[in-house]
C-alpha cells in the first residue's frame, strides 16, 4: 500500500486503487476460506489419516511410530515381493487380464487393491467408448441432419433425463435389468436366452454407467460439430473426397475437442463412481468406490480407505494434467 | 488396386452413404432416445402396477399411491419416514442455496474483476470440486469433521454441500460475467454512482440471469446429492439416502411410488424455473 501511495501521484488514482483492494478482500474472502477450511484441508487432513494405522475396534493410530507409508505398500506391494517385481507383475498381469490371447509371462499377480483399481479403470474405459460409439452419431445427426428449428428441442430431450434425481434414474435401470423385467422379456422372445437375471453383473454396472453418463459425451460433441464450419467438408470434396474421407479427415479431426471433453466428463465419474456398481453390480464386481466406502463401513479401516481415495484422486488429476499439457485446453 | 477401381468405389460408398447416411443416423438417434427414456416410462408404468413383485404387469391400480397418501407403509416404504427425509433435504438445499450463492457470485467476481498474485490457483481450486470424485469428496470431509471434533448431522451436512455449490455457481455466473459490457458501469460511475449503487442497478441486473441460474443448479445438486450426504451427515436422513436404502434392499411397489413422486417433483420445480428464469442450461 505505501509503495503504491507514493507512486500513484494523484490522490484519485490511490483511492481507486485502496478502493479496488477492499473490493478484493471483500469479494474474495468468504468463498475463499470457505474453500480453504472445507475443502482443502479435509483434503489435507484425509493425506495425514492415509498414512496411519488401524489400531483396535476400527480406532486410527496416528502417533509418530504409527506414521508412514505402510497403507501405500499394501495398497501396491504384495507381501514379500520387491518394488520391480511388483511394476512386472502388474504389467503381465494387465496385459493378461485386457489384452485378448496374450498370457500373462509374469507368473505372479498385483494385490488385490491393484486389481480393483485396473476395473474401475476398465469401467471408466469401456463407459466412454460406449458413449462415444452411440453418442457421436447421435449428436452428429442433431447438428447436421436434423432440421435446425427441432434442434432445440432435440438437445433439450438429451438434458431432460439429466434433471432426474441420479438415483431414481439408477433404479429404472435396476428395473430394466430385473429378472422378467423388460430386458429379460425381450431376450426370452428372441429366444437369445431364458428368464435371466442381467443384474449383479459386469454388464449391470457398464449399462447402468453408459446410462448415467452418455449425455455428457453427446452434450459438448454436439456444441463442437455445431459451431464446425460446413463449407470445410464440401472444400474436400471439391478436392476429389467422398463424404467418408471428408467425415473422417474433416469434419472427426475438428470435432475432437468436444470428443476430448465429453471423454473426461464421462470417464472421470465413472471410475469413481460408488452408486451405480452398488446398486448394479454383485460381489465379483468391486470397484475403488466400493472399496473406500466399505473401509469407512464395515470394513473398518479408515486409513487404507484413506489411502486408497488419496489414490483414486491422483490418478484423475494425473490423467487431466496429461490431457492439459498436451493440449493446453481447459476441461471447463 | 487402379485408380479407376478406387474412384468407382469411392463414388459406390458415397452414393450409399448419401441415400442411407441420413436413415441410418436418425435410426441410431431414436434408439438412444428410447434408451434414455424407456427405463423412466417402466418406472412410472410400473408405479401403477397391481402387483407385489412389481415387475410383471397385472393390470392397473392407484392403490400405492391411496396408500402414501393415507400415510399407510406400503411395501416396506414407511411414508412417515420419508417426509421427514424430505423435510431435511429441503432444508439442506434451501440454506444451501442461500449461502453458496452469495458466496459464488462474489467469488466469480473477484475472479472476474480482479488481477492478483494467487488468481489461477484460486480458480483452479474452485474447479477443483467439480472434477475429483465425490467419494474423495464425501470421505475428506468425515475425517475433517472427525478430526476436529464436529458432530455430524444436518449441520456438517450443509457445509459439505455448500462446499461444492460454489464452484457450480462461481462456474455459471463466471460464464456470464464473461460476456459483461464493462462500459456500463464505468458510464454509471460516470454519472455519479458509487460502487454499491452500481451493482445494485447495473452490475446485478445485468448478471441476474446467471445467478438464478446458479442457484437453481446449487438447489438441484444438493436436493439430488448421496455420495458425500451420506457420508457427513451422522444417522439423519436425506430423501436420497432414504431412496437409497429402499432400492439397496430391491424393486418394490412402495419404491416405484416414490421414485416416481421424486421424479415428477423435480420435473415441476424444472418447469417452474424455466417460467421464471428462461432457458437454463
Amino acid at each position: 500500500m505505501a509503495t503504491e501511495r507514493t507512486s500513484g501521484g494523484s490522490g484519485l488514482v490511490t483511492r481507486v486503487r485502496r478502493h479496488r483492494y477492499v473490493g478484493l478482500v471483500f469479494n474474495a474472502a468468504p468463498a475463499t476460506f470457505w474453500l480453504g477450511v472445507f475443502f482443502v484441508a479435509p483434503l489435507a487432513v484425509m493425506l495425514y489419516y492415509s498414512f496411519g494405522t488401524r489400531g483396535a475396534f476400527g480406532t486410527v493410530l496416528l502417533d509418530p511410530e504409527h506414521l508412514g507409508i505402510q497403507q501405500y505398500a499394501y495398497f501396491f506391494v504384495p507381501d514379500g515381493a520387491s518394488i520391480p517385481q511388483t511394476i512386472w507383475w502388474t504389467l503381465g498381469w494387465a496385459l493378461g487380464h485386457f489384452v485378448p490371447f496374450v498370457p500373462n509371462v509374469a507368473g505372479g499377480e498385483p494385490t488385490a487393491y491393484v486389481q480393483l483399481l485396473f476395473k474401475s479403470i476398465y469401467f471408466g474405459v469401456v463407459t466412454t467408448v460406449f458413449a462415444f460409439a452411440i453418442g457421436y452419431p447421435m449428436a452428429y445427426f442433431v447438428a447436421r441432419k436434423a432440421p435446425a428449428n427441432y434442434r432445440n428441442i432435440l438437445v433439450a430431450l438429451v438434458v431432460l433425463p439429466y434433471w432426474a434425481s441420479y438415483l431414481v434414474r439408477v433404479y429404472a435401470i435396476k428395473i430394466m435389468l430385473a429378472k422378467n423385467g423388460l430386458l429379460d422379456n425381450l431376450l426370452t422372445t428372441l429366444n437369445i436366452a431364458d428368464n435371466v437375471s442381467l443384474l449383479y453383473s459386469n454388464f449391470a454396472v457398464g449399462f447402468g454407467l453408459v446410462y448415467i453418463y452418455v449425455p455428457f459425451m453427446i452434450l459438448p460433441v454436439y456444441a463442437s460439430l455445431e459451431q464446425l464450419d460446413t463449407t470445410l467438408e464440401e472444400a474436400a470434396m471439391d478436392l476429389g473426397a467422398d463424404r467418408w474421407d471428408a467425415f473422417r479427415r474433416v469434419t472427426l479431426p475438428l470435432s475432437m475437442p468436444g470428443v476430448i471433453a465429453g471423454s473426461f466428463l464421462v470417464f472421470i465419474p465413472a471410475v469413481g463412481a460408488y452408486v451405480i456398481p452398488e446398486l448394479l453390480g454383485g460381489t465379483d464386481t468391486a470397484t475403488v468406490g466400493e472399496f473406500i466406502a466399505s473401509q469407512f463401513g464395515s470394513a473398518g479401516n479408515w486409513p487404507l480407505g484413506a489411502a486408497a481415495a488419496f489414490i483414486l484422486m491422483v490418478i484423475m488429476f494425473l490423467g487431466i494434467w496429461i490431457y492439459q499439457s498436451r493440449t493446453g485446453g481447459d476441461i471447463l | 488396386m487402379s485408380s479407376v477401381t478406387v474412384s468407382w468405389f469411392k463414388r459406390t460408398r458415397s452414393r450409399f452413404i448419401q441415400r442411407f447416411g441420413g436413415v441410418a443416423l436418425g435410426l441410431e438417434a431414436i434408439a438412444l432416445y428410447l434408451f434414455l427414456y424407456i427405463p423412466i416410462v417402466v418406472m412410472i408404468a410400473l408405479s401403477f402396477n397391481d402387483s407385489q413383485t412389481a415387475i410383471v404387469w397385472k393390470g392397473f391400480t392407484t392403490e400405492w399411491y391411496s396408500a402414501l397418501l393415507d400415510g399407510r407403509a406400503i411395501a416396506r416404504v414407511d411414508p412417515q419416514a420419508a417426509w421427514i427425509a424430505l423435510k431435511n433435504s429441503l432444508y439442506i438445499a434451501a440454506v444451501t442455496v442461500v449461502v453458496s450463492t452469495t458466496l459464488g457470485t462474489m467469488l466469480a467476481l473477484a475472479l472476474d474483476r480482479y488481477d492478483f498474485p494467487g488468481r489461477s490457483l484460486l480458480q483452479g481450486v474452485t474447479f477443483m470440486p467439480l472434477i475429483i470424485p465425490s467419494i474423495v469428496m464425501g470421505i475428506s470431509l468425515l475425517l475433517f469433521f472427525n478430526f476436529v471434533g464436529l458432530t455430524q448431522g444436518i449441520g456438517t451436512a450443509i457445509i459439505g454441500h455448500v462446499a461444492f455449490d460454489i464452484s457450480y455457481v462461481t462456474v455459471i455466473v463466471l460464464a456470464r460475467l464473461s460476456s459483461f459490457d464493462r462500459t456500463l458501469e464505468e458510464a454509471a460511475m460516470d454519472l455519479g454512482a458509487r460502487e454499491l449503487e452500481t451493482f445494485r442497478w447495473v452490475t446485478f441486473p445485468i448478471i441476474k440471469p446467471g445467478v438464478i441460474a446458479g442457484a437453481l443448479l446449487a438447489f438441484a445438486m444438493s436436493f439430488d446429492d448421496f455420495v458425500v450426504t451420506f457420508f457427513i451427515i451422522g444417522n439423519q436422513n436425506t430423501l436420497p439416502i432414504f431412496f437409497f436404502g429402499m432400492v439397496r434392499q430391491g424393486i418394490s411397489p412402495g419404491v416405484n411410488v416414490i421414485a416416481t413422486v421424486i421424479l415428477l417433483a423435480t420435473f415441476a420445480l424444472i418447469a417452474l424455473a424455466q417460467k421464471v428464469a428462461g432457458l437454463t442450461w
